[in-house]
């Protein structure tokens, strides 16, 4: 037969499960200081141009800097609405090696918005001569930033500055570049 | 038998979801019938579930971290707490929850109280939701690709998650051949309410140093969501939130009525008696599967590219018009291969097969003093047992080991207190009780009651209880 003694343990077991389960102090508020800070590498361009392409762009009979080619791209990374909340800082570097006899180089780019008005000072890269100059590194924060995700188009120049094209000129001028992307997502 | 033990716990790795170990071989209550069709039944002759009450199981497990571990006030701040968890878990850890409702039940011997067959039918509901730790995603998200993560490889295969809701129909058939063997099966019908699903997946990022560039990124993917029963749910759009919301309840009474998917398992499984106070038990619950063909909707991106940038293409130099942009047709060609194609195409879901095997040795009988009744049509008053679980689940079987002991304490009274051995929850502490007032019976169970000294550090529960009405075995009720 049941007992009301068996009540006793059967409520110590209710008791178990309920009053003396505790909950030590939790504060889920923090969840609210939540910050992902990811870092992204990213390619960003790269060209390479031979001796006999120069020389094919670069007219025999020429004063001064002469512009030898020019692109104009689309660049509508920040129409994504992630990446224009969340970025917090850009840096682009740029590396060059210029292994040509006699040319010397220089890379322009210019980010425009959809007016062709310059959002941030153009980035030039010289490349110099047979010549392996340091990496260009372009840090943009704060206004720059936001001035940089107005751009919706870039403009790539080449550009010869050296005084005279030589047929006899051999080797390669080759462009590379990436970005550091510095989020804050919150 | 040490050996054993870890190589358990090496390949369980984690809380075992729908591990009723408290509820197994209890053999006066009939729920016991749903973990083993096979169970000894010689107890009773008809029993019903009160609707809705009479078997209510919630279980929710996470391993590898604890909410005390993110969100205790502890002055440290969150991001650093959130990095230090998120590394140091794995993989295979999981996130689970699963719930099941019993919503009728019953049971009965077709012939007379001397018929050695039981019969049991019923409805229940259930959830299940399972998601292992998403780990290189997740670790991608905190700290990019940046770094000391060039050359990092990220599996995007961790990603595997399902969750369901369905009702399941079932009948079941038992037999006690003699004396020592009785045998069960039981057929089930699943009408599956929601599904979605993501558990094949084979995905791999990583950025390596490049050719012609400073990087190369490298994204390959075979990546796949199924999903039945939501694209319906999704277009269910209702200015009116409560018009909106009766659309819903009445897609899902319709589906749980057999009017979705279907799928079709069983359940087998037997109790052997080697002396009147030795048996061993073993079960396989849910082998089955449900074909889904009804409002399906899949996701699946398949596809695979190496980048190292973009290659500027000067028009007069490159092979290309001043018009060309080829720098748009790369962003919209890599948009549209790894955007997700969807598909309407049936696929058919395995059911998460369990296995149970016991062994039990009872003794102890009662002394004749305390009732008019002779010993031996009493019984014994306590057992001891051994109980292994294990489940199916997408990677790797997860597996439990439970030592428990059984007391008859009253004829209103019994318990049963388990020990399971898992590797995140050393101290699973289990305790259960019955209660019988005449015919009618109440239990109660719980598990992990060592975490609810603090429920915050706490990495698993389980919660089971219901109401039955048991109509006790008597070889003839007329005598």
């Amino acid at each position: 037969m049941w007992a009301p003694k068996h009540f006793k343990v059967f409520f110590l077991f209710a008791l178990l499960t309920t009053m003396f389960g505790c909950v030590s102090d939790l504060d889920f508020d923090q969840a609210e200081d939540l910050v992902l800070t990811p870092i992204i590498e990213s390619s960003f361009l790269f060209y390479e141009l031979d001796a006999e392409e120069v020389n094919d762009i670069v007219p025999e009979a020429f004063v001064g800097v002469t512009l030898a080619a020019r692109d104009t791209v689309a660049f509508n990374v920040f129409n994504d609405s992630f990446l224009n909340d969340n970025l917090i800082r850009a840096d682009i570097v740029h590396d060059t090696d210029n292994t040509l006899t006699n040319e010397d180089f220089e890379v322009r780019l210019i980010f425009v918005d959809d007016a062709f008005v310059e959002t941030v000072q153009p980035i030039t890269i010289s490349a110099p001569a047979n010549q392996n100059p340091p990496e260009v590194i372009n840090s943009y924060q704060g206004e720059a930033l936001e001035q940089l995700k107005l751009s919706t188009q870039v403009i790539t120049e080449l550009v010869v500055t050296s005084n005279a094209p030589d047929v006899s000129s051999v080797g390669i001028v080759e462009i590379r570049s990436k970005a550091t992307l510095y989020l804050e997502i919150d | 038998m040490r050996g054993i033990l870890v190589v358990f716990l090496l390949i369980s790795g984690v809380v075992c979801s729908q591990n009723k170990q408290l509820l197994y071989d209890y053999r006066e209550l009939p729920q016991s019938l749903a973990l083993n069709p096979g169970s000894d039944v010689s107890s009773y002759d008809f029993h019903v579930g009160f609707p809705l009450l009479s078997h209510i199981y919630v279980h929710a497990g996470v391993s590898g971290v604890n909410a005390f571990e993110l969100f205790a006030d502890d002055g440290v701040n969150f991001n650093t707490k959130l990095r230090n968890v998120l590394f140091s878990m794995s993989e295979n850890d999981i996130y689970t929850a699963n719930q099941q409702l019993e919503i009728f039940s019953g049971g009965f011997r077709p012939g007379d109280f001397n018929d050695r067959r039981y019969f049991s039918f019923g409805m229940y509901q259930e959830i299940d939701i399972h998601v292992y730790h998403p780990k290189d995603p997740a670790e991608l998200a905190l700290e990019g690709n940046g770094g000391p993560n060039i050359n990092r490889v990220y599996d995007f295969g961790h990603v595997n998650a399902s969750g369901e809701l369905l009702t399941v129909f079932h009948f079941g058939f038992n037999k006690q051949v003699d004396d020592k063997l009785t045998y069960g099966f039981r057929g089930k019908v699943y009408s599956s309410i929601f599904d979605m699903r993501s558990t094949s997946n084979d995905a791999l990022f990583f950025t390596e140093p490049g050719e012609n560039n400073f990087y190369r990124h490298n994204l390959i993917s075979d990546i796949t969501v199924n999903t039945s029963g939501y694209a319906s749910l999704r277009d269910i759009d209702s200015e009116d939130t409560a018009d909106g919301s009766r659309q819903v309840l009445t897609k899902f009474r319709n589906r749980a009525l057999l009017g979705g998917n279907i799928g079709l398992g069983f359940d087998v499984g037997f109790t052997y008696h080697y002396t009147d106070q030795l048996s061993v038990t073993a079960s396989l619950l849910d082998v089955g599967f449900i074909r889904h063909n009804k409002d399906v909707e899949n996701y699946s991106i398949r596809d695979a590219e190496a980048l190292e940038g973009i290659e500027l293409l000067f028009p007069g130099i490159d092979d290309v018009e001043d018009e060309d942009d080829f720098w748009q047709d790369l962003i919209e060609d890599l948009d549209q291969r790894f955007s997700p194609d969807t598909t309407n195409t049936a696929y058919t879901s395995w059911r998460p097969t369990k296995m149970n095997a016991s062994v039990r040795y009872d003794f102890g009988k009662r002394r004749a003093t305390e009732c008019n009744c002779s010993p031996e049509e009493e019984g014994y008053l306590n057992a001891i047992g051994a109980h292994l679980y294990a489940i199916r689940r997408p990677r790797l079987p997860q597996f439990a080991l439970t030592a428990y002991y059984y007391r008859r304490v009253s004829d209103f009274l019994r318990v049963k207190a388990t020990y399971t051995v898992d590797r995140f929850t050393p101290y699973n502490l289990g305790l259960g009780m019955s209660m019988h007032f005449g015919n009618f019976n109440f239990y109660l169970m719980g598990d992990n009651l060592w975490s609810y000294r603090d429920l915050a550090k706490a990495h698993a529960v389980s919660v089971q209880l219901g109401f039955n009405y048991v109509f006790p075995h008597t070889d003839n009720p007329f005598k």
